[in-house]
């Protein structure tokens, strides 16, 4: 049985092809080498990295309306909620609205050590209030110093009323079980719902049902998560 | 031109005068420290001190002053060729560590210094402690009839190209001596390896030579150089000799298209993975002596030496060697390692033949008579 010769690359391919390929390399780096200096140069100062880059969460405690919708979203639950005190000239819908004695909002902190940085809560964020950071350098010494609470997340910026439904689902209601017990509508973040007499009667009265206004509506899914009798559940309109 | 000997002997002159001066203060008293003045002071006694001042120069230029740069251009240049920043030294008081990468191999030469001194069990002691010095040694023992130019010479040598390869072929000997004593199969493979590979580029090496011995008409370095001055730079007529002179000192130092003995992929650090402090120090830095003294020879014998305008002779020659230099590492950085047949499928099908062409070339010149 013969064996095939396979062709060599000869002294072109050898010889002279790399010597040509390292001298265009050389050409390009001998004034300014591709590598960069990492602690004295950074590659933020040098604007190479991109503007969706995914670094570090800030978030815009103005814009943020407590939603939960970034915890809920986050594969790796990293997200918690904290109960901070209202920040001045807040106007957004908070839960604080109602609650005045408590006067507090849900503001969410990170455990950076979990995040894989995907960046789902900023996508799904109805109102843009999470923003994208370049900022890379988050090793620290200590495990309790990664878990970044909300104070330390904290971006400032002007209150805006951006609301937009990014999940595309929407609480959808079974009137047979509703108890009418109004907690949906109080700690609906955006005040979508309002209550109205529904069908059933209890002591002659009829039972007050959630109404949604959809067109305000962002499909955190808070009411469907407290609802005591189970009888809200998220669906796709 | 520097006048190496003058200098040399003019240093010696006012050195031995000032001790003469003082001998002979107290010859008033002690009679005979009158005659060992007058004895210092006679001619015999300057040359030869004159002779050990030179070797003295000589050693710290090649040793010292052109080491360190040749180091550091080969390290920049191949980080370069990597698109890489290169060696760069961390000093405590600067922020920015730029232009600082000179120092880095003085502070790698200090680190190894400090290193302790292992034996491997089993080691031929004696002979693997004289591998790295017989190295070291000859690599710089080149220099001494290396002509930076006509003056600046330690041993004006009749035969001086001889002599220069006679002393580069000691190298595989050592080469092999530290692979077998090392008693290790890596550092045996090596050896062996290094002693094959010699087979193949030694005789290229020299027969490349013997075109530009038959044009200058002379063995003699500094008379080679004259002869190109004269005429115009062996390199033009004997391209074909100064390319295979050129692969053949890529495999005499074992550089990296020829680098078998110490494959780093194959056989850990080839020969010499056993040394390690100073030892694996002077090994590795005897190799880049005897990559400037292959620039050197190629500048010689190939590029006409110092023969430049405006500039001084020993400038010209040290700019054309380190141009040299630079081919050869970027060769070294680009080219893939080839296996041991390959090697000496190179020299014997392709080196031999084209180095018979060049010697071929260069009679018919010297016979139709334009040299």
């Amino acid at each position: 049985m013969a064996k095939a010769k396979r062709k060599s690359a000869g002294v072109k391919g050898w010889v002279i092809q790399p010597l040509r390929a390292t001298f265009k390399e050389t050409m390009s780096a001998l004034i300014r080498p591709k590598t960069i200096l990492y602690p004295h140069e950074k590659k933020e100062e040098r604007a190479e990295l991109r503007k969706y880059f995914r670094g570090q969460h800030r978030i815009d405690w103005m814009k943020c309306i407590g939603c939960q919708l970034c915890s809920r979203v986050c594969p790796n639950q990293c997200i918690t909620m904290e109960k901070v005190k209202v920040p001045e000239d807040y106007k957004g819908p908070s839960r604080s609205e109602t609650d005045e004695k408590k006067n507090v909002v849900l503001r969410p902190g990170v455990n950076l050590g979990r995040c894989l940085f995907c960046g789902n809560c900023n996508e799904y964020c109805p109102t843009s209030a999470r923003l994208n950071t370049t900022h890379i350098e988050l090793a620290d010494f200590s495990r309790e110093a990664i878990i970044y609470s909300a104070d330390k997340l904290k971006a400032e910026g002007k209150p805006t009323k951006v609301l937009k439904n990014k999940i595309e689902e929407n609480p959808q209601l079974d009137e047979e079980t509703c108890i009418g017990c109004k907690r949906c509508s109080r700690e609906c973040p955006t005040r979508c719902i309002v209550m109205i007499p529904g069908k059933k009667m209890r002591k002659d009265k009829p039972i007050e049902n959630p109404k949604f206004d959809y067109t305000k509506c962002i499909g955190c899914g808070t009411c469907a998560e407290i609802c005591p009798s189970d009888s809200l559940l998220m669906e796709e309109i | 031109m520097i006048d190496l000997y003058g200098i040399s002997y003019g240093i010696g002159k006012w050195f031995m005068g000032i001790i003469a001066a003082i001998l002979d203060f107290f010859g008033q008293w002690i009679q005979p420290f009158q005659g060992l003045a007058d004895w210092l002071m006679r001619w015999e006694t300057l040359n030869v001190l004159a002779i050990t001042i030179q070797v003295v120069i000589v050693f710290l230029f090649v040793s010292i002053i052109n080491l360190f740069i040749i180091m550091w251009i080969e390290r920049k240049m191949y980080a370069r060729l990597h698109t890489r920043r290169g060696i760069m030294l961390p000093l405590p008081f600067r922020k920015v560590q730029k232009g600082t990468g000179f120092l880095q191999n003085l502070a790698d030469g200090m680190k190894l210094i400090q290193k302790e001194n292992i034996t491997p069990k089993n080691a031929d002691k004696w002979m693997y402690h004289i591998a790295p010095a017989i190295i070291a040694t000859t690599s710089i023992l080149v220099f001494v009839a290396i002509p930076l130019s006509e003056t600046f010479v330690v041993a004006n040598l009749e035969g001086g190209l001889i002599f220069v390869f006679a002393i580069l072929a000691i190298a595989p000997f050592a080469v092999l001596v530290g692979g077998w004593a090392s008693n290790n199969k890596f550092t045996l493979i090596g050896g062996m390896r290094g002693a094959a590979q010699m087979l193949s580029y030694e005789i290229p090496l020299i027969l490349a030579a013997v075109g530009v011995i038959l044009l200058a008409g002379s063995l003699n370095l500094v008379d080679i150089v004259i002869a190109q001055q004269q005429t115009i730079w062996f390199g033009i007529p004997l391209i074909l000799g100064l390319l295979v002179f050129l692969v053949a000192i890529v495999a005499e130092v074992e550089r990296l298209p020829f680098d078998i003995p110490e494959a780093e992929a194959e056989l850990v650090e080839g020969w010499a993975t056993e040394y390690g402090g100073m030892r694996f120090g002077l090994i590795f830095v005897a190799k880049w002596v005897r990559t400037y003294a292959g620039a050197a020879l190629i500048t010689i014998l190939f590029l006409g030496g110092w023969s430049g305008p405006i500039l001084p002779g020993e400038i010209w020659f040290i700019i054309k060697s380190y141009i040299v230099f630079i081919i050869i590492v970027w060769t070294t950085w680009s080219l893939p390692r080839t296996r041991m047949d390959q090697v000496l499928e190179i020299g014997w099908k392709r080196l031999l033949p084209a180095a018979l062409i060049s010697i071929a070339i260069a009679a018919a010149l010297k016979w139709v008579g334009w040299f």
